[in-house]
């Protein structure tokens, strides 16, 4: 009876099959790849949402859709692109690549690892499910404001659930990679010696723990403000509506950062290897990385200069909010000077992290400039900001999301994708994504407020090529999902360490396609 | 000087880009029609600028390297990859560049908040999906509310020129005046934004914001909401009218007339029904000035949109079972706070005497 | 359950651990700071009349503390092989539970069991179908050494 016969074992490939075995999988290369499958089926249900709303801009009057469903796109697409395609994308890297690049067998908790993924599809379920429910889906935005969110029907209850179990789905995955990356790094893998994708992902679960309560308590006082009676929000009862602008951007400005800073350890791995060029300073990344993070927490209410705060509090969310663009420029120069005298090529992987330095810096430009108050009180609610944190969320996040798809994908199926297809995926992205999002700076100078269905004969030329390049853009992702499929049907074999340059031990120590288990036993780092 | 060529620089750029193909696009704010308009204009383009600088510089060294650091014209990766100097470097001049910015967006904030001393006072209240426009001193009040046709927003129509930009009830204001904006709402949040007079301020049900304006020269200048606010937020525009003082003085006598009530402020006090008689001894005409005064500094905000439960000046019916407490009560109230108002109106440096004649003043208005 | 201990000297022992890169401190500065910062953001929230973040907090630090708890059990397993006298000892430390058992010296025998890619897998010892594994927190070089030093050390004693 005590015959222990090795049980959670390499072998253990003779576990359930089928759907039940993605259903009880605790393995975190399983658990990463349905991540980024779930992650890429809401981009694409999300982006369908964008078209309907570009399609709908692309004259003025009313055309395809009535403006109570505009709204709920405008909501819907925000909430899923948010909360279900980028986040989960990168906590699907996170699964694939911490244990692999710290050298661990898995994550610490992998029973907890397969709840924190199998709560996404219900919600996901419910966010679809609250486009259907009587009186219409919820026409808000994604920043839920009340009291708009308690005039709306059932779909806003829908909505809060769903938020609810993302989040909790969130603190979840962040108590895994927390307790992973502190607790089971190889023997002589310190955190200083950590590839920088770990740093930053350390980093993101911080602000995760620190901030996915405040969003739960956000939502449900809202829920009970619209069921229970209680004056939270609403000032029909005395409750004060910019009390909840200031919780939600409490959350909602270092959510921004937790979209953003994986996306910078994706970069900072990919360029040097291109680079063939270590890194350029990378402690000052680490500190630059967790100087944001701090920053993220004392500049929220600069979403929020038109509510009429004190003058004293504009000034200094404006000058906090300003002093975030020193460590951002840290990285950027950081990864210029990585380029520099390196010995380069340009495989996708690099292409789309030069894009996203690129474009990532003009969004953060335009953050710089939405910063400055007065200037800010102009732009606010129009394209501008629409133009800017679609710079920083497709331009920045997705960008990166796809460099580091197309730099890992060797290791994870062991075989190669197209490098033509994929640099034509990369240019067709690069110029429809500008064609889509750089006009509506412009849209927004000139005053066009976001969340419209139609709007005045003056917008309508920038309204059309920004359609246009929105529904290239969405095709080119189509390109994306062949080449996936392509390369791990017929791909060629990869080589275990198919980019010269790279050097983090998931490429060094580990076969390709990478084992079941990545280190069953540590490997010595030196 | 500098931002002007600065201006011209920017749009050549932008306008290259984009090679202007079509006909007339706009690549910057609107056009300013104030001066503190030009000051934010200013300040953008300035900001635009270094912005532009500083890439053309990071991104010229980027794509210099990428030209000549490639691995098919042979370059040898160099190790390096640390250098404190570079780095303590480009940590400090970042700095010292958003200090200089600092300082005119600072200059630029204060002038943007500072409603003191107005010409004219103008609340203004979003509803689900329209303005209500109240001059407190004239009591003037209209809802405005969208004016292009149903027809054209379907479609069938020819769109007009200021197609979703035109309304029943225009805003009227004298030019050159300060016009401050008091700002709540009925229902949900809105926001009142008129891009060329550089003012956009949220209005918040249950609270009253303020923002203001002086336009510089004669003309329409037109808005929209811009707070999500509903099915109907694309088609509750602002449209502001800005006339010469004859053309505004004009206007206020044809509403009043045209809106054909007898108007609180301009009757005089006549002590009738509601107010029994020992709570109306008519307070003095000295009184009334002071309070006037010292109504507008510090009750207005709360009593002139009924903010709180603050009986509403002018509300009749509000105001009748208050004064029926007798006036030594309302007194006592005014000056140590009751309910939700602060003592004093929250005011600490007023004077009892200051309080009681802003009451009076309020009494006054309210019968 | 220790009396084997005071009865013969151990001759030979091997202990093999888990790999742990969070000391007990660590593990306590880690939960301080998420109490910490926690308990500021939401006290300050409730300050201003939003409260109900902190069952949220409450339930999240909940959740967190037992992660950290069940990792400070687990920081503790780890697996010895012993020979004392006659007896060889197994024993396991796993989440605060010990287990343990005995093989004769003898009758004992060492097994490796082929690996995948050719290193050394699982470790065993066995005597009269009964079969132990050992070595779980080792490197399959490690185990090979492992199992080389333990044929050695059995075969001495038989020979002696």
């Amino acid at each position: 009876m005590e015959a222990v016969h090795g049980h959670d074992h390499a072998h253990d490939h003779h576990g359930p099959t089928g759907i039940m075995k993605y259903l009880t999988t605790t393995n975190h290369k399983d658990i990463g790849s349905m991540y980024l499958w779930f992650s890429f089926s809401m981009f694409l249900l999300g982006g369908a949402m964008a078209l309907v709303i570009r399609a709908e801009l692309f004259q003025p009057g009313l055309q395809i859709v009535n403006p109570e469903f505009f709204n709920a796109m405008t909501t819907y697409h925000g909430l899923i692109m948010v909360f279900g395609a980028i986040m989960p994308a990168f906590v699907g890297f996170a699964n694939w690549l911490i244990p692999m690049q710290i050298g661990a067998p898995d994550m610490a908790f992998p029973r907890m690892n397969n709840w924190s993924f199998w709560l996404l599809p219900p919600a996901a379920l419910l966010l679809i499910l609250a486009q259907f429910t009587p009186g219409g889906p919820a026409g808000v935005g994604w920043t839920l404001y009340p009291p708009l969110t308690i005039q709306q029907g059932m779909s806003m209850d829908l909505t809060i659930f769903a938020v609810h179990i993302l989040g909790m789905s969130s603190i979840m995955g962040s108590i895994n990679i927390i307790t992973t990356v502190l607790n089971m790094r190889a023997p002589g893998m310190t955190l200083m010696k950590m590839p920088l994708f770990c740093w930053t992902w350390l980093i993101t679960a911080y602000l995760l723990i620190a901030v996915m309560p405040v969003l739960a308590g956000a939502v449900t006082m809202l829920l009970t403000d619209r069921h229970f009676d209680t004056h939270f929000f609403n000032p029909a009862g005395g409750g004060d509506p910019v009390l909840f602008q200031h919780i939600f951007w409490f959350f909602g400005h270092p959510e921004v950062y937790i979209i953003a800073i994986p996306a910078f350890g994706v970069i900072s791995q990919v360029i040097p290897a291109f680079a063939r060029k270590p890194l350029f300073g990378y402690s000052s990344m680490v500190y630059a990385t967790a100087s944001i993070a701090i920053l993220s927490f004392l500049v929220w209410a600069h979403h929020m200069y038109t509510v009429g705060m004190p003058v004293q509090a504009q000034l200094y969310f404006m000058f906090a909010t300003m002093l975030i663009a020193v460590p951002t420029g840290v990285k950027v120069f950081n990864w210029v000077a990585t380029m520099w005298k390196g010995s380069m090529t340009f495989e996708t992987p690099m292409l789309f992290a030069i894009g996203f330095l690129f474009l990532f810096t003009i969004g953060g430009f335009t953050g710089l400039v939405l910063a400055i108050t007065p200037v800010d009180v102009q732009l606010h609610d129009t394209y501008y900001v629409v133009a800017h944190f679609h710079y920083v969320m497709v331009a920045g996040a997705l960008f990166s999301a796809f460099a580091g798809i197309y730099f890992w994908l060797p290791k994870w199926i062991g075989k190669m994708y197209d490098e033509g297809l994929g640099k034509l995926h990369f240019w067709l992205s690069f110029i429809f994504f500008n064609l889509a999002f750089f006009v509506q700076h412009f849209l927004g100078l000139a005053g066009m407020p976001r969340r419209i269905p139609d709007y005045s004969l003056q917008f309508t030329d920038f309204n059309m090529v920004s359609t246009i390049g929105a529904f290239g853009f969405g095709l080119s992702q189509l390109l994306f999902l062949y080449i996936i499929l392509k390369a791990i049907r017929s791909g060629e074999k990869a080589p275990q360490r198919p980019w010269e340059g790279a050097d983090s031990i998931e490429w060094t120590m580990l076969p390709t396609p990478a084992p079941y288990h990545s280190f069953e036993k540590p490997p010595v780092i030196r | 000087m500098i931002t002007r060529t600065a201006h011209t620089l920017l749009a050549l750029a932008l306008s290259s880009w984009a090679g202007l193909a079509f006909g007339e696009m706009r690549f910057n704010l609107q056009d300013q029609k104030t001066a503190l308009g030009h000051a934010v204009y200013d300040l953008h383009n300035a900001i635009v600028v270094i912005c532009l600088i500083i890439f053309i510089v990071v991104f010229g060294l980027m794509l210099y390297s990428i030209w000549k650091h490639r691995k098919s014209v042979g370059h040898q990766a160099a190790h390096f990859h640390e250098n404190t100097t570079v780095e303590v470097l480009w940590t400090v001049i970042p700095f010292l560049i958003l200090l200089g910015m600092a300082y005119p967006a600072t200059k630029t904030l204060l002038a943007q908040r500072d409603t003191s001393s107005p010409d004219l006072t103008v609340k203004v209240t979003g509803y689900q999906w329209k303005w209500q426009y109240e001059y407190l001193d004239e009591n003037i009040s209209f809802y405005s509310t969208l004016a292009t046709p149903r027809a054209q927003i379907e479609n069938v129509e020819t769109k007009t020129e200021n197609y979703l930009l035109e309304v029943d009830n225009e805003m009227v204001v004298p030019v050159g005046k300060k016009v401050r904006v008091l700002l709540t709402a009925g229902d949900v949040i809105h926001a009142w934004y008129v891009p060329a007079l550089a003012v956009k301020q949220d209005s918040i049900p249950g609270f009253v914001r303020d923002t203001w304006f002086r336009a510089e020269e004669p003309g329409v200048y037109r808005g929209q909401c811009a707070e999500l606010c509903g099915k109907e937020h694309a088609y509750m525009p602002v449209v502001v009218r800005v006339v010469s003082d004859e053309d505004y003085a004009k206007w206020v006598t044809e509403r009043k007339a045209g809106q054909g009530t007898p108007v609180a402020a301009a009757v005089p006090a006549t002590a009738t029904d509601a107010a029994p008689a020992e709570a109306a001894p008519a307070p003095g005409v000295a009184a009334v000035a002071d309070g006037k005064a010292v109504y507008d500094q510090a009750c207005l905000m709360c009593h002139a949109a009924g903010v709180a439960g603050a009986p509403k000046v002018g509300d009749k019916a509000a105001w009748a079972p208050r004064s029926a407490k007798g006036l030594d009560v309302l007194y006592t109230h005014a000056i140590g706070g009751f309910n939700m108002m602060p003592p004093r109106g929250g005011n600490t440096a007023l004077s009892d005497e200051q309080v009681k004649a802003a009451v009076d003043h309020m009494l006054a208005q309210s019968r | 359950m220790d009396r084997a201990y005071g009865e013969e000297p151990r001759s030979f022992m091997l202990v093999s651990r888990h790999n742990n890169s969070l000391s007990s401190t660590g593990r306590s500065a880690v939960l301080g700071s998420f109490v910490f910062v926690s308990a500021a953001i939401s006290l300050a929230f409730a300050l201003h009349g939003a409260w109900m973040i902190l069952p949220f907090a409450g339930a999240e630090i909940a959740i967190l503390y037992l992660a950290f708890r069940a990792i400070a059990r687990r920081a503790g397993d780890y697996e010895s092989i012993s020979i004392c006298g006659d007896r060889i000892l197994v024993e396991r430390w796993e989440s605060g539970r010990p287990t343990r058992f005995e093989f004769n010296r003898l009758w004992v025998q060492v097994i490796v069991h082929p690996g995948r890619g050719g290193g050394a897998g699982a470790l065993a010892v066995r005597s009269h179908g009964r079969e132990v594994e050992f070595g779980r927190h080792l490197t399959p070089e490690q185990r090979a050494e492992v199992a080389r030093t333990l044929k050695n050390q059995l075969g001495r004693a038989r020979r002696s």
